[in-house]
Order: C-alpha cells, then structure tokens, then sequence
C-alpha cells in the first residue's frame, strides 16, 4: 500500500511520476484536500519538514553560517606557523618533501622553488596558545572560541574544481550545493525567508579575483525550490521585490493566487515538480516583499553592535555588511548562509594584497562570533571559516625583499569552525615543518561536510537522493569520517 | 489410717512419679550434650567477620538446603498431633516420635553446618548472631520437647501431655523467629512486604518511603552516593552484617575501611579509596566488590562515586557546592536527569504531536518542531511565523506534551504576564530564549519551577539587578546571556556569587581569549634554529 504523503514528496522528476500513475494517484488526490493551498501545504509539510521530516538524531547546530574565502587563503602566513621557514628561506623545495605533488601549469616551468618564509609574525594567544600571525589580530582575540583544523586536504589543484568539489562533492558540476542538500533535508525555519542565502561580498585585496559561478549554490538535480538565492551586494537585496508602481499589495495577492490556481490546474495534468517549485519561489517572493526590508533595516542595530563589526559595516556589500546580515539571518532561522569574500588568490604581490584580504575579513569574523554569543546563538548555529584549498610553501614568481606569492596547494590548508556543538579553543590536525604535507589527522573536504551535517543531525551516509541510478550523497562515493575529536560531548 | 494416708500419698507421689525410661534417659544425655556444645561454639569460634577456609565454605553452604528438613520436620508433628486425635487416624500419634528424633538430628546437622557457613564467609553482626541464637535455642527446644514426649509413653498424662505441646509450641516459635532472621540475612527485613500491596503494607503497619524530590540544593551523599551503596553494598556491609569487617552504612566507619587495613574512602584521593578500586577490578578477580554473585556496578554508579569522591567526598556538602570545578559532561547529564523527581515521561507518539503542532501551526502560527526522528528527543517551539500577538496562554494546546518541549524560542515576542506564567509547565524545559522580549523580573518567576533549565537568554531584555534573587533560585541554570539588559556590573558579580556554576555573559565581561598570552621562552627564531641543529 502507498502512502500519498510520501509519494508525493518523492514526486521528483516527471519520468517518476508517469511510472508511478497507474498506482500513485492517490497523492496528487490527497494534496488537493490538504489546506486550501495544496502546493504550499506540500512545502512546508507540518508534520515534518524538509524530506527527511527531522534530523536523523537529534541535532546541536539548527542552522549553518559557512564563509568562503574564495581563491585560497595562504595559511602560511594567517594560522599555521611554521618558524623552521626562516631557516629554509630562499633554499629549495627538498624532493622528499614534495613527494611528486603535481605542479599547477603556472609553476611548472619555474627553474627554481624558494621557499618563501613568512614575513609575518606569529603569536599564540588565549588559553589553548593557538598560534595567528599578526595579520589577524581579532581573530587571534577569539581563539578559545574556535577549533582551528590545520589538516585539511583535497585532490583538486585548480579553482573551479576545487571550489564545486568542496561545495558539492564533486569536482564536475551538476550536483547540488551543501546548502541546497541541507535546505531539501531539513526545510526552513522562516517561512517569509529563503532557506538558503548566498551573500557575496567585496574585497580589496587582489583586484582580479577568481570567479564563483550560480551553480556553487545551485540545487543540481534537487527541486530548483532549493537553490541558495544570492542577495544583491548593491541596490535592493533582491531584484523586484517591490511591487511595480500602481500596483499594491492587495492587488499582487490576488494575482498570484489566481496564478496560482491555474499552475495548479496544470500540475495536476502534468505533475510536473518544477511547476511547484516556481510557484512556491513566488510565494516566497510575495513573503520576503515584507521580511527582506525589516531584515535589511540596520538602523535597528546599537552603535555599539555596528561598531563590533568595525567601519565597514555601514557599506553595503562588505564581508563586514554581510556578516552583520548573516547574523541577522540566524536569529530570523534562516538554515543556511554562505558569504563569499573573493580575492585571495595570491600568487604573487602577498604582501601588498593579503594584509587588506585580511584586513576584511579580520575584525567581522570576531563580531559575528561574539554577536552569536552574547545572543545565545552561537550554541545552535555552526559556523565555519575556509577556502577551497591551501598555498605553497615555496614562492611562485620571482622571490624578492619585499614581495613573493605563492601557488595552489591542496595536500593541507587551514579552516576553523565554531559553535553549533563545536569545542572551542583546540587545534586539530597537524602538518610538517614545510607546512607542505599533513602528518597528522588528515581531514578531507568530505570529512567536513560530513562533520557539518552531523551537528545538524543528520547522518550523510543515509541522507541520499536516487539519481543516475546512484545513490546521490553529499559526501561522494568514498567513504567520509566525522571529525569527531572537534566536537563537543 | 496410716494406711489410708500412705495410699492418699503414694497416688498423690504416682501422679508427681514419672518412670523416666530408657528412650528418655538418651535423650537427656545427648540432649544435654550436644546442647552444651551448641551453646558453647560460638564463643570457642566467634563469628569476627574474618573469612575462613573456602573449604569450610563450601561444605557450610549447604546449611541453605540442610536446614529446610527439620524445619519441614518439626512443623508436621502439630499436624500430626491433630490428625491423630481422629480415631481411625491414630497412628500418626505414635509417629509422633519418630518424626521428632529425625527432626533433631536434622536440625543439629543444619546448626553445624550453618556454623561453618557463618565462620567460613565472615558473616558478622546482630542479625547472624540473632539467628544462630535462634536456630540453637530451637535445637535445644526440640530437645526437651522429645524429652518430655519419652517421659510419657502413650501420651497418657495429660499434664505432661499438654506441657509437651507447651513446649512444642515454644519451639516452633523459636524457629519461626530464628527462621525469619536467617531469611532476612539472604533476602533482606522487607523481603516479605516489600512487594505486597500498600494495603497490605498500611496493616502491617509499614511507614512509606518518603522520597524527596532531588534538587541541586540536596546533600550530595545522601540524595546520591548513599542510595548506591544501600542498593549494592548494605546487604553485606551494614549493621546487622559486616563482610570483613567493613561497615558502610555510617559514615565514620564508611571512611575507615576494613579488615585489609586500607581506607574505605579518601577525600580527593581516588587511589586510595579501596571502595573505589574495588569497583574496578576485572569481574575474574577475587577480591572485585560487588562479588561476583551479585550485578556488578552499573557505570553511571561507578561514575557519580568518582566524581564524590574527587570532589572532597563531603557528607555535608550539597551538590552544587561540591568543590569540583565543572561537572564533567555525562555527570552533568545524569544528574540533570535525577534532579526534578523522577518523572515517567509518557513517551510521544506522533498522532498526538502531529495533531498538536498543526493545531497550535493553524491558530497563533507558533512552530513546534521535532528535534530528530526519534521522537524520545523532544520538541522545540518557535515562535518567528507566529501571529504578532499571541493570547494569554499560548501553549495552552501544548499541554498533552509539555513534558517534552525542550526548548522555547520567545525572540522579540510581547507576551502578557499570564503568558509568560504558563512557561512553569514545561517541566523539561533546557532553553528558554527571551531575547528582545518584554520579560519583567516578576515574570521569572514562573522559571524557579523548572528543575532541568540550564540555558536563560534575557539579552536586549529589561531585566534588571533586582532578578538576583529569582534567577540564583533556578539553580540548574549553566549560561545565562545577560548583554544589552538592565543589568550592571555589580548585579553581575553578585548573581555569579550566587551561581557559582553558571557561565554568565554580560557587556561587562571580557572575553577569556582577549589578552595574549606569555610567549614561551624560546622565541621563534630560536625554536627554528634549534630545530635546524637537531635535524643536522
């Protein structure tokens, strides 16, 4: 026997819904008695939410705030001090320690690898004696806060693949988006909000940053409902959102319900899910006509908040501006935010450019973790801070007195997390005195998200959606560990 | 007349004249002697507490079997006695004696052999010695039942007759007595009441345990330490046993140890707490506690003793007081989960969830959200879609599962005071968020009803100094969010004084990782050039 609820939730694709006419009709039939408005009734199911209903077990994080620092963050000179460079300056790369790692095409020509010390010094701070180099003073404030996971690794040595693979498993495109999986699963918790909001932001490092692409949010094969929506950085936050002239609310109301009827006309002949999804994105326009203006009005905010976040904070578009509103967005319940601060892909010019990246992204990181705080956020939202791969130890470009770069480095880069169930004030992972290969607790982007849908209680390897015949997961066909030494209990 | 004197005499002699026969005179004799030797063992061979030979054990275990005999033995001799005042039955009188021979040797078989049980295990105290008295007595009371029985052959005297069932009676009554006692040493003194109905118990005369309900503010032996050993160690460690020689029911006494001369206890100092070590032992070794016959500790016990003994092992220091910096996280769960009184939770079943939560969706807009798929994790209630003013008692629909909203999320909400005096219900409440809400300090007082809230957010709230006192009542609270409140510094300091346990976060506090620390004494530059010579 069928259960109408849960075919109809499963009405993915067309093709399913043909096989299933004969015998599945019962759902269709069902969602038109549910409520007067089947389709919303079917999006925010009341007795469970999201296609998994509830979290496999019970969660420690209801919502993510993911900031990606796009184009690779040099974690030679932010976190992972590594004070035997100084005696290795200018010297090559050893052969035993590259290990045969492959070169990105515009290294390999290089006669020569110098290693290229940083020029930065590193302190440790608070209680665990994290070490931070001076570039991230406020970061370096909140330590106790964080846990720092010095060992993460991928495969990928460029940007486009390492970033889709971080974000969606994968390095090819076509797959859904971390946010997306986690919208489809879990569901919102603002219904006059977005599940899923993407922030970019600007930045004043390197001026030609690596480009990010709307499918790094992009809902893949999961209904088009899901995909993160990319608030505007300039202008309204969200193209349209209020009504043309002439026209109010009133009147919109009425048109969309009467849209409304004759979508659902056509979804009842043809069942098609993408029809559901479009309708429901007008009706979350219609809501977020009235939630996006009160979530966009900073002038509620104390100085003494605004002032947290430093000068920034007052333009639009800034990973300052941004954080503020991502920590808005939690309070509001908005399950999953993702800013993107561009720029740091610093092959060459480090010292003129990664002071001002840094410069950025330093003082917000520390507001909003402390805004979290004191609010009592912090404990049920995770946070989590990285790029898609790491830098090299040795200098790509020619090394001189007063400037190096450095490449693409996947063996090992940096990320830190916080709240959400995470312990604060630990280290985990360690790499060698060349900050070149990991030796210890090695974690794979796969591990990561698989750690972040773990404090939100779900278990990546039962979460699956059947496409192309696989069983689609977030954390890929190989086998994925959750940290669990980071966490908390 | 002398003649009629004589015969007046001799028949009044005749009837003080017993013929003592031979059957009696046996009896005397090894009556006598073998009562001599009962009462005299258990002060040739004290019962100290000190364990004997394991073979003396083993053979003196079978006093549990041995000792149904003459108690079978001697409790038939009234039936027959009975029975054989039934003419055609008459017979059975006569048995009468042969039953009691049998019964007495029995019953000295069980004597011998309970004593070699009571020296070889190293039973001691009032109880032991109360039923090996007894069962003596019994023995010694048989003797002179059959004692009186030869005296009169037939049965035809009917003063000695009727002083013969005197006697019988006293000695069922001794074993009755005697019997209990040893019953009670195995089974424990409510082994017979302790299940029957509370009718039952009210005649008997039993006074209910009163069970109060475990708060922070309850002493920790003896709301948690001492229920451990009364349910694992009292049946052979207390006053009326003590295995070798070790008494844990009075605290003194608990401390001091036994008979290996180690220290029962030990403030602070686990490795010399024997209680403690001996917990741990593997389950093979001889000396583990408990013994092997019974269940070993369970680990949540094992645990809550560590943590009473690492923190001081005070007798008089409440829970909350227990000099022992943070509650390590399981022990903080468990007794978060004893404090409240233990409640049966009536589990959740989704019909009522899904009917409640879409109800209370469908009139004030209010969510409540399922925590996981298992439904024994609870709920939380969010208020963000809901209705810009809610009535006076918005959860009033929530009341069937009360019991499992764990958390309530009240961000920005105007409530009335009626509302908020509805929150007191939600007996499991975790986390309350009234961030940005009208809460007033009188409204808190709803709060001091909940046992098991650890986690009070009152940022952006007109909470003021004056909430001292009613937030230092709740006393499970572990994090309180007090930025952008009515609160000053001085309130803060007093309210941590208060809640010494609870992490309190306010404008005034610095953050811990604020100031950098010391560098180590290396400076980096050193640390690489020693790193370099090392390599080299």
């Amino acid at each position: 026997m069928s259960f109408p609820i849960e075919e109809y939730v499963q009405l993915e694709t067309r093709r399913q819904f043909f096989t299933k006419m004969g015998k599945g009709l019962g759902g269709v039939a069902l969602s038109s008695m549910l409520a007067n408005n089947p389709l919303k009734a079917a999006m925010n199911l009341i007795e469970g939410r999201g296609a998994l209903g509830a979290s496999h077990f019970a969660p420690k994080a209801k919502r993510v705030i993911y900031l990606f620092m796009s184009g690779a963050p040099s974690q030679h000179d932010m976190f992972d001090y590594k004070p035997y460079m100084k005696l290795w300056h200018d010297k090559d790369l050893p052969d035993e320690i590259r290990g045969g790692q492959r070169l990105t095409g515009m290294t390999s020509k290089q006669e020569r690898f110098p290693i290229a010390s940083s020029i930065y010094d590193f302190k440790q701070y608070g209680e665990s004696g994290a070490w931070v180099s001076e570039l991230m003073p406020h970061t370096a404030k909140m330590v106790d806060d964080i846990a720092f996971i010095k060992s993460m690794w991928t495969e990928a040595i460029n940007h486009d693949p390492a970033i889709t693979y971080i974000q969606t498993g994968r390095q090819t495109p076509g797959l859904p988006s971390l946010g997306s999986w986690i919208s489809y699963g879990l569901g919102t918790e603002n219904e006059n909000l977005p599940t899923f909001v993407v922030l970019n932001s600007s930045w004043t490092g390197r001026k030609d940053a690596q480009a990010l692409f709307s499918r790094l949010w992009g809902s893949g094969f999961l209904p088009s409902e899901h995909q993160g929506v990319a608030f505007q950085s300039q202008g309204d936050p969200v193209l349209y959102l209020s009504n043309p002239d002439g026209i109010g609310q009133h009147t919109r109301r009425i048109m969309l319900d009467g849209l409304e009827d004759m979508n659902k006309l056509t979804y009842e002949q043809v069942g098609d899910p993408e029809i559901h999804a479009r309708i429901s994105q007008y009706e979350m326009a219609f809501n977020m006509q009235t939630s996006v203006p009160e979530l966009t009005d900073m002038s509620q905010e104390s100085e003494e908040t605004l002032a947290l976040y430093g000068p920034d904070v007052k333009t639009k578009g800034t990973f300052a501006y941004n954080c503020l509103q991502a920590r808005r967005l939690a309070e509001r319940g908005v399950r999953f935010t993702q800013i993107f601060h561009r720029g740091w892909d610093q092959h060459g010019n480090l010292p003129q450019d990664l002071p001002n990246q840094c410069k950025d992204i330093d003082q917000p990181c520390h507001a909003l973790i402390t805004d979290l705080k004191q609010r009592g956020l912090l404990d049920d939202t995770l946070v989590v801070w990285g790029g898609e791969f790491g830098r090299t130890i040795y200098c790509q470009g020619p090394l001189t007195d007063t400037t190096y770069g450095r490449d693409h480095h996947p063996r090992c880069f940096t990320m830190w997390m916080a709240g959400g169930g995470v312990k604060g004030g630990i280290t985990y992972g360690e790499t060698d005195d060349f900050g070149y290969n990991i030796t210890k607790n090695p974690v794979h982007i796969r591990d990561l998200n698989a750690t972040i849908l773990n404090q939100l209680g779900i278990q990546h390897d039962r979460f699956t959606v059947k496409h192309q015949g696989l069983d689609q997961r977030i954390t890929g066909v190989d086998e994925a560990r959750i940290v669990r030494e980071i966490l908390k209990g | 007349m002398k003649h009629a004197l004589l015969e007046k005499s001799s028949r009044v002699k005749r009837q003080f004249i017993v013929k003592i026969s031979l059957h009696a005179k046996i009896v005397f004799l090894v009556g006598g002697l073998l009562s001599a030797l009962l009462v005299a063992a258990p002060y040739v061979l004290p019962l100290t507490g000190e364990a004997g030979h394991d073979t003396v054990t083993a053979i003196g275990r079978f006093h549990i079997i041995a000792l149904h005999f003459p108690i079978c033995l001697l409790l038939v001799v009234p039936l027959m006695e009975l029975l054989g005042c039934i003419r055609p039955m008459h017979y059975f009188k006569e048995a009468v004696q042969s039953v009691l021979w049998l019964a007495i040797i029995f019953a000295i078989g069980a004597c011998a052999l309970g004593f070699m049980l009571a020296t070889g295990e190293g039973d001691a105290g009032k109880l032991v010695e109360d039923h090996m008295w007894g069962g003596i007595l019994t023995t010694i009371l048989m003797f002179v039942t059959l004692f009186i029985y030869e005296l009169n052959p037939g049965q035809q005297r009917r003063g000695l007759y009727f002083t013969y069932l005197a006697v019988l009676a006293a000695s069922i009554a001794s074993l009755t007595i005697g019997s209990h006692h040893g019953a009670s040493l195995v089974h424990g003194d409510d082994y017979l009441y302790e299940k029957a109905p509370p009718f039952v118990q009210s005649i008997i005369g039993v006074q209910p345990e009163v069970i109060e309900p475990l708060t922070y503010d309850s002493l920790a032996y003896h709301s948690l330490i001492q229920p451990i050993f009364e349910e694992h160690c009292y049946s052979c460690h207390s006053e009326f046993k003590q295995k070798g020689q070790f008494r844990m029911d009075e605290f003194a006494l608990l401390l001091k140890g036994g008979k290996s001369g180690h220290a029962g206890i030990t403030a602070s100092d686990l490795g010399k707490s024997e209680v403690y070590n001996r917990m741990l032992l593997p389950l093979t070794d001889k000396k583990v506690m408990p013994p092997k016959e019974s269940p070993p500790m369970p680990r949540e016990a094992v645990a809550l003793i560590e943590w009473w003994i690492e923190g001081g092992a005070s007798e008089t220091q409440t829970i909350d007081q227990l000099a022992f910096e943070l509650y390590p996280e399981d022990i903080e769960r468990m007794i978060t989960a004893k404090v409240g009184g233990e409640e049966t939770l009536e589990p959740l079943d989704f019909a009522t969830f899904s009917r409640i939560s879409k109800q209370v969706k469908v009139e004030f807009g209010v969510d409540v959200i399922l925590y996981s798929q298992q439904l024994d994790d609870g709920v939380y209630v969010a208020t963000r879609n809901a209705q810009v003013r809610l009535p006076d008692d918005p959860f009033e629909d929530l009341q069937p599962m009360a019991a499992q909203v764990k958390s309530i999320n009240l961000w920005r909400r105007k409530l009335s005071a009626e509302a908020f005096a509805t929150l007191g219900q939600f007996s499991q409440l975790a986390e309350l968020h009234l961030n940005e809400s009208n809460v007033t300090t009188s409204d808190l007082n709803a709060l001091s009803e909940l046992r098991k809230l650890q986690t009070l957010n009152l940022f952006g709230t007109e909470i003021g100094d004056d909430a001292v006192e009613t937030l230092a009542s709740i006393r499970s609270l572990r994090t309180i969010h007090l930025n952008d409140s009515q609160f000053s510094a001085a309130g803060v300091s007093k309210l941590k004084q208060a809640l010494p346990r609870c992490e309190i976060l306010h404008n005034s506090q610095g953050s811990a990782a604020d100031t950098e620390t010391k560098p180590t004494d290396e400076s980096p530059a050193d640390q690489a050039e020693n790193k370099a010579v090392a390599l080299k």
